[in-house]
């Protein structure tokens, strides 16, 4: 299992490909280097990531290791669903400071479209060429498993036929005070964790089949990404 | 899909503060436009015409903590169904494009001592869905409510979300509540105006010559059940897509966006010949309008479905725009009669626009809202008149 060695790799959980993260060596609870955040938005696949979110860049780095083995029919119906929605305040922030300082005509419109909650998710369908809905969804707590819980409505629904669940965690200094402050979960640490579903019935199946990956997902993830339990 | 029937609604906007007056005001083909610059905000050069509620208190409260416009919009659509038709078993579901972004611009401006806000970092936990949180009754609502942010389609996207949580709940008394706001926000005043995509002529949706949007403020809500009762339209089919490209521009050729309305047809288990009205999402930007008429023309043929849009009345309200699109198909299916596009004089080819002033419709049998949001989210919504 090799979900929490990853050295700044876009890593599979060998032994559940369908789990994947982009995140820092041993769950350290740091933050990445300057220089580790710039490997990080090369890896991505997002164009001009310098305007982007760095939480955006985390979460395609991820989504894009998840579904390295899936076709573009795979892709049709995929939604993505990133839970929480903080992680757009960085850049929120510098527009803001931009706006108030220099007035209306001088905001960059490249970063425009990233200040809103819905960057992230609608981010990495444009890397990964999902064409399934792309959301941010905020719940209460565990919000991952909230995700979860969405997703399968959705697919039982017959709205999609698959769907991949983002967590993702931006220890900027903006992000981890707005995060901290909320109490939804100790911010010192910059990751992303992506699990992709299909069905109803086979996700409980592949629950199942990897428990050592779920329990991580659930107790320890679940706790980074959406605070206390 | 199983038909989920529409048991309450209401909606604020720059036309009034409940759906009846905003509906007849639509039909009046009223735009009450305002200058932006004519409310007191803190970022220069905004002095752009906003369709505005003249009315909403703007200013960020700390009681509860970062309550500002968005909050008053959603509190008061909610507050006037919950006296209504709400009772217990009920889920709630959110949605907005920028949520409260006033609060973001007192944090912002306090952290860089431009005013002196003590505890401002109470502000920011309580943006938009927390500040739902606080209002919602203990015990009002089943769970905690779901926010969903997809830009300008986030109301459709909850209400996709209430749809399917609906069926799952299927053969029990539970109900869902969608409720979507945006005020005016500067930040996205200041976006929209340095992306080029503010009208300047005048914001008039599927008229070849309009060049721009006009930016609006307000909130919807839509209280769903899989009983009986209600008003006799039901949601009967949703497709939801995404173009999955440029960040803020639709595909020009709409692929998705024909993708999304074929299956919101096929889930509804009708032709496209059966659709007798389209509210469109229809911004007046010429990117969106002529990408929505090629797909509008590739799914319905040239011409053969009334087509209208809000936008140039009550600007485009954001992430509630998707949910006041639903609730006027809702109402022409209803009561037989489409409002115009105003103030459109013409229209991009392959469309029959309602233009000029409302029209009645030959039949009613079900009706097609749509949205779009930054990103590509593409959603279609097909309701049934089941009278």
């Amino acid at each position: 299992m090799s979900l929490f060695a990853l050295d700044l790799d876009l890593a599979c959980d060998t032994a559940h490909p369908r789990i994947a993260a982009a995140s820092q060596l041993e769950l350290a609870l740091k933050r990445l280097s300057p220089t580790h955040r710039e490997t990080i938005r090369e890896l991505s696949g997002v164009p001009r990531a310098r305007h982007a979110s760095f939480a955006s860049c985390l979460g395609a780095a991820a989504v894009r290791g998840l579904l390295q083995q899936q076709t573009p029919a795979d892709l049709d119906d995929l939604a993505i669903i990133v839970v929480g929605w903080r992680h757009h305040i960085p850049a929120s922030w510098g527009f803001t400071e931009r706006a108030l300082t220099y007035g209306a005509g001088l905001v960059n419109p490249v970063q425009f479209p990233h200040i809103l909650p819905s960057a992230v998710s609608t981010t990495i369908a444009a890397v990964v060429g999902s064409h399934g809905p792309a959301l941010g969804v905020d719940l209460e707590f565990p919000a991952f498993r909230g995700g979860l819980d969405l997703a399968k409505q959705l697919i039982a629904a017959g709205i999609c036929q698959s769907a991949v669940i983002v967590g993702v965690s931006d220890a900027s200094v903006f992000s981890e005070w707005a995060q901290t402050d909320s109490q939804r979960w100790p911010a010192h640490f910059d990751g992303a964790f992506a699990l992709f579903v299909d069905a109803p019935g086979r996700l409980a199946e592949s629950l199942n089949a990897s428990a050592d990956a779920v329990d991580r997902l659930l107790n320890v993830y679940g706790k980074l990404f959406n605070g206390c339990e | 899909m199983n038909p989920v029937r529409i048991i309450g609604r209401e909606a604020a906007c720059n036309l009034g503060w409940n759906w009846d007056d905003v509906w007849a005001g639509l039909l009046r083909g009223e735009a009450r436009v305002a200058s932006f610059s004519s409310i007191r905000q803190p970022i220069s050069g905004l002095d752009l015409q906003v369709a505005m509620i003249p009315d909403l208190d703007r200013e960020v409260l700390d009681d509860p903590p970062g309550a500002g416009a968005t909050f008053r919009l959603t509190r008061a659509v909610l507050r006037s169904l919950e006296s209504g038709t709400i009772a217990t078993k009920t889920r709630l579901f959110g949605a907005s494009n920028h949520g409260e972004s006033d609060a973001l611009i007192e944090l912002v401006r306090a952290a860089d001592g431009a005013i002196n806000r003590p505890h401002a970092d109470a502000l920011l936990p309580a943006m938009a869905s927390d500040l739902v949180r606080i209002h919602a009754p203990d015990g009002m609502y089943l769970g905690g409510p779901v926010w969903v942010y997809s830009a300008c389609s986030s109301s459709l996207h909850a209400l996709a979300l209430a749809v399917a949580s609906l069926a799952e709940a299927q053969g029990s008394e539970e109900t869902a509540l969608v409720v979507a706001a945006d005020a005016l926000s500067p930040l996205a005043v200041a976006g929209f105006y340095r992306a080029g995509a503010i009208a300047r002529r005048g914001c008039a949706p599927f008229d070849p010559v309009s060049d721009g949007l006009l930016i609006g403020e307000g909130a919807g809500a839509i209280h769903l059940g899989s009983s009986t009762g209600g008003s006799g339209a039901t949601i009967a089919g949703i497709g939801m897509t995404c173009d999955a490209g440029h960040p803020t521009l639709p595909d020009p050729e709409a692929t998705q966006l024909e993708r999304a309305i074929r299956k919101a047809l096929t889930r509804a288990n009708i032709d496209a010949a059966e659709v007798d009205l389209v509210v469109a999402h229809g911004t007046g930007t010429a990117a969106n309008d002529r990408a929505e008429a090629k797909a509008l023309e590739r799914v319905f043929g040239q011409g053969t479905v009334p087509v209208t849009s809000i936008k140039g009345m009550v600007g485009h309200c954001m992430g509630a725009a998707g949910i006041l699109n639903l609730l006027v198909a809702e109402r022409a299916l209803v009561e037989g009669i489409a409002p115009a596009a105003i103030p459109s004089r013409d229209a991009v080819a392959g469309v029959d626009v309602v233009l000029g002033s409302p029209r009645c419709l030959e039949r009613r049998r079900s009706a097609l809202a749509l949205a779009a949001g930054f990103g590509g989210n593409n959603v279609a919504v097909v309701l049934k008149n089941e009278n």
